[in-house]
């Protein structure tokens, strides 16, 4: 048998075309799009002490209404570069420093202003922590009414270097009261400074946050002098940025229309709840979803509106139906399948396909959701929604699926 | 799951995807009459002599006519046009593979692998686009679905007498299928899938007799019985809807589900054909012969569940067929008694179970065998031209050119002892 044949049969075998499809009419075919949609059975604003844990800004003094009470500042315990004193013996954590050769200087706390030709009446002053062993503020929790106070007397009055590109508050630190950043009986240090202003009934003064990126981050500078041997000394220093940072601030009084509308707003702590019910609904077996949007409509008519803003399921049993201030939100959100979209032609629109089909598979009826600003939004402004009175805006659920 | 949305990548890599027949989208798809390029020259369902005199590559009981032992291959490439569109869709695939090996002019035994069930289909609709909760939406659809049944067999050829042969062979079902259904909304994939594997087995048996044997002309009656032993089972994989938002057509933690909800259903009996043939072969002794064939096909399978595109089934199928074919013969002078001639028409009568309504397919075919080397090796070509018509259904044409390569050779050769 000739065993060429073999090969070409099995060329056969397993050579096929695809080819072009037939084209046909669309009649009686499987698989369709379909659309429901639910109104919201109830929406409100609450109030929660605002933080502004995401703000690539830090703030002092008054605006608006608006308190800047403090700057909670937190230093990396890392310099940015290492000090080689030996082959086994560096200088970059805090406790370093205390090697026999090396002699502390001074050490300056530089912060960035955003503005580059600062001329201030103001007083600012700082303070520290020596006696918190904890991490002193949290970015998502520490706020005004929380904030802890356990803070030293004033160490210094901070002085204002402007050269031709930027303008920077300076502080001197006492070695003395830098000690307890050094201790080697406490590692974990807070590393904490509070900055404050005094004298500022009529400004606010904005500083670089470490949120803003690397190029406009504050420093910590240690100046130190190394004694190699009795006749060569090294005088040098090491930068610490600041890896963490928060402006404690106290809100101002809210205007009528922040607690009938549906309202965010970072500075302010508003965030809105709305309702649905879905009643018996499920979306059909061996369906997707294509969308589940929640609707909003901006009251200001605004196009070139373009904020972006979040939004959760709550998985909580009882909310408020009326406006309400909260010392502390206690709300279990669900974070994995949280939305965010961009306020588009005066239109917010969240898909929340993955938390509606996590809910209505756990056969529940009644879903709510929060609202509340993005990080990057302008924390002062507050951004107000149609609520549920509304006759034309009013918000809605429609859901999109594809039926097999 | 991952281990499904493997199988169904593996599968998807594997298995024949090619456009056939619109009809392909029903049920099981068109049951397969003929396997080889011999028997689509003639139009036949292989019941008659078709590849060489007096033999059919596919009835056992015409094998002890065989003087060479050979192995069978068909290609098939076939082009169709549904509702005179002027757009046509063409595929090619493998048709068949036998080994055929006669015993001292007496038995035979034979081991074949083909497809005896074609799902490959591929459609798609028009795009539309409209407007629909403040966003244009443009939407289209897509079908497709590959695979089919497969059948090996083992065949025995035994005479009877000097004028009666009988034939049996025992074919093994299995073989697996593939839909996909796609509806596309803004050129993002919405995507379901089935995976289907079968199991099940059936025999045939055959039977020819001469009838009458006069100067001028032999009559030869030739008869088969086709017999489901074990129904057709499956099972059926399911995979739901999901968004394939990244194009790469399994389910992944970038699509929406990410792990879409999956059935696995086992299904007996979905499938139990049985069938009987009836063939009269007229020999007028100067290489010419005329045939007749009838069959009829049942579907008798008691589960309707649906493997396919559409949800409907062909159940019974009635063939009617006639022809001409002038046998070559390799030790004539002249080229063109060296090859083989045919020439058929047919008509097969399709019903499909909810929609009361037939599918007609009329055929014509034609064909050559050329014979070629010292061991009969033949060369078979066909071209078949045909309509499947239905009156609330889709019309469509088609045609199709096989290619057959039958290599020869002889086995079980008494040996002369030696001087």
């Amino acid at each position: 048998m000739n065993f060429k044949f073999s090969y070409l049969a099995l060329s056969l075998f397993l050579i096929s075309c695809e080819e072009t499809a037939h084209n046909i009419q669309d009649e009686n075919l499987s698989l369709s799009i379909d659309t429901v949609s639910f109104e919201i059975i109830q929406g409100t604003t609450y109030q929660v002490p605002p933080i502004m844990g995401g703000s690539k800004f830090l703030y002092l003094g008054q605006n608006d209404g608006y308190l800047f009470d403090y700057n909670y500042i937190r230093v990396s315990k890392f310099s940015n570069s290492q000090y080689y004193i030996s082959s086994d013996n560096i200088i970059s954590q805090f406790h370093d420093y205390n090697d026999s050769t090396i002699t502390i200087d001074s050490v300056r706390l530089s912060l960035n202003f955003v503005d580059d030709s600062i001329s201030a009446n103001s007083l600012f002053y700082l303070r520290y922590f020596p006696n918190v062993s904890d991490s002193v503020f949290s970015r998502n929790n520490t706020n005004y009414l929380n904030l802890n106070t356990n803070y030293s007397d004033i160490i210094d009055y901070g002085k204002i270097e402007i050269d031709t590109t930027s303008s920077k508050l300076i502080f001197s630190i006492d070695p003395s009261h830098f000690s307890s950043f050094i201790d080697t009986s406490n590692l974990n240090f807070n590393n904490v400074f509070a900055v404050g202003i005094k004298n500022a009934e009529f400004d606010y003064y904005k500083f670089y946050s470490a949120n803003n990126g690397q190029s406009t981050v504050s420093k910590l500078s240690v100046y130190f002098k190394h004694t190699v041997n009795d006749t060569l000394i090294i005088d040098t220093l090491n930068t610490h940025n600041i890896i963490d940072d928060l402006t404690i601030l106290t809100p101002p009084d809210l205007v009528e229309l922040d607690t009938t509308s549906l309202s965010v707003s970072l500075a302010k702590g508003l965030k809105s709840l709305i309702t649905v019910d879905t009643k018996l609904w499920n979306i059909p077996d061996g369906s997707v979803f294509r969308k589940a949007e929640l609707i909003f409509n901006t009251v200001n008519q605004d196009s070139s509106d373009s904020d972006i803003i979040n939004s959760y399921l709550l998985t909580d049993l009882q909310y408020p139906n009326v406006f309400t201030r909260f010392d502390e939100e206690d709300f279990t959100y669900d974070i994995t399948n949280g939305s965010s979209a961009v306020i588009n032609n005066n239109a917010l629109k969240f898909n929340h396909r993955s938390a509606l089909e996590k809910a209505l598979s756990n056969k529940k009826s009644l879903h709510t959701f929060n609202i509340q600003p993005n990080v990057d939004v302008d924390p002062f402004k507050t951004i107000r929604f149609h609520n549920v009175e509304s006759s034309q805006f009013y918000p809605k659920l429609r859901i999109t699926y594809v039926l097999p | 799951m991952f281990f499904l949305s493997r199988k169904l990548m593996i599968f998807g890599l594997l298995s024949f995807v090619s456009t056939q027949s619109i009809y392909n989208s029903y049920g099981l798809g068109l049951p397969k009459s003929s396997f080889f390029a011999a028997e689509y020259g003639l139009g036949s369902i292989g019941l008659v002599p078709n590849f060489i005199d007096k033999v059919s590559i596919s009835n056992p009981s015409t094998w002890s006519n065989l003087k060479h032992a050979y192995v069978n291959t068909t290609y098939e490439s076939q082009s169709f046009n549904i509702n005179k569109s002027t757009l046509s869709s063409s595929s090619s695939q493998f048709g068949g593979i036998q080994f055929l090996v006669p015993i001292q002019n007496k038995y035979a035994v034979a081991l074949s692998v083909r497809p005896v069930n074609n799902l490959n289909t591929f459609f798609k609709t028009d795009t539309v686009d409209y407007f629909l909760n403040d966003e244009n939406l443009s939407t289209s659809k897509e079908f497709k679905s590959g695979g089919g049944v497969m059948a090996s067999t083992f065949s025995l050829s035994v005479p009877i007498n000097g004028k009666m042969n009988i034939g049996i062979s025992y074919n093994s079902y299995f073989g697996s299928s593939r839909t996909e259904k796609s509806i596309i909304l803004n050129n993002i994939y919405y995507r379901s899938y089935g995976v289907n594997t079968f199991k099940g087995s059936k025999y045939n048996m055959y039977f020819s007799g001469e009838l009458f044997n006069s100067d001028n002309l032999i009559t030869t009656v030739y008869t088969g019985i086709t017999k489901t032993l074990t129904p057709l089972s499956a099972y059926i994989y399911n995979i739901d809807l999901f968004e394939d938002t990244d194009g790469d057509l399994v389910p992944t933690n970038n699509d929406f589900p990410q792990d879409p909800g999956a059935d696995t259903l086992r299904v007996n009996s979905v499938y139990a054909p049985n069938a009987f043939s009836l063939g009269l072969n007229l020999d007028f002794k100067n290489s010419v012969n005329s045939y007749f064939e009838f069959q009829l096909w049942n579907d008798n399978s008691q589960n309707m569940k649906n493997f396919s595109l559409f949800n409907d089934k062909i159940v019974s199928n009635n063939h009617l067929g006639i022809g001409f074919i002038k046998f070559g013969n390799l030790e004539d002078k002249d080229w063109q008694d060296k090859i083989t001639f045919r020439l058929g028409a047919y008509r097969k009568d399709y019903k499909l179970l909810s929609i009361g309504n037939n599918i007609i397919e009329n055929g014509l075919s034609a064909g050559l065998g050329i014979k070629f080397g010292n061991t009969a090796n033949q060369l078979d070509l066909s071209y078949n031209n045909g309509t499947r018509t239905s009156k609330n259904n889709f019309n469509e044409s088609f045609k199709q050119f096989s290619v057959g390569i039958s290599v020869g050779d002889i086995w079980f050769l008494r040996r002369r002892t030696k001087q």
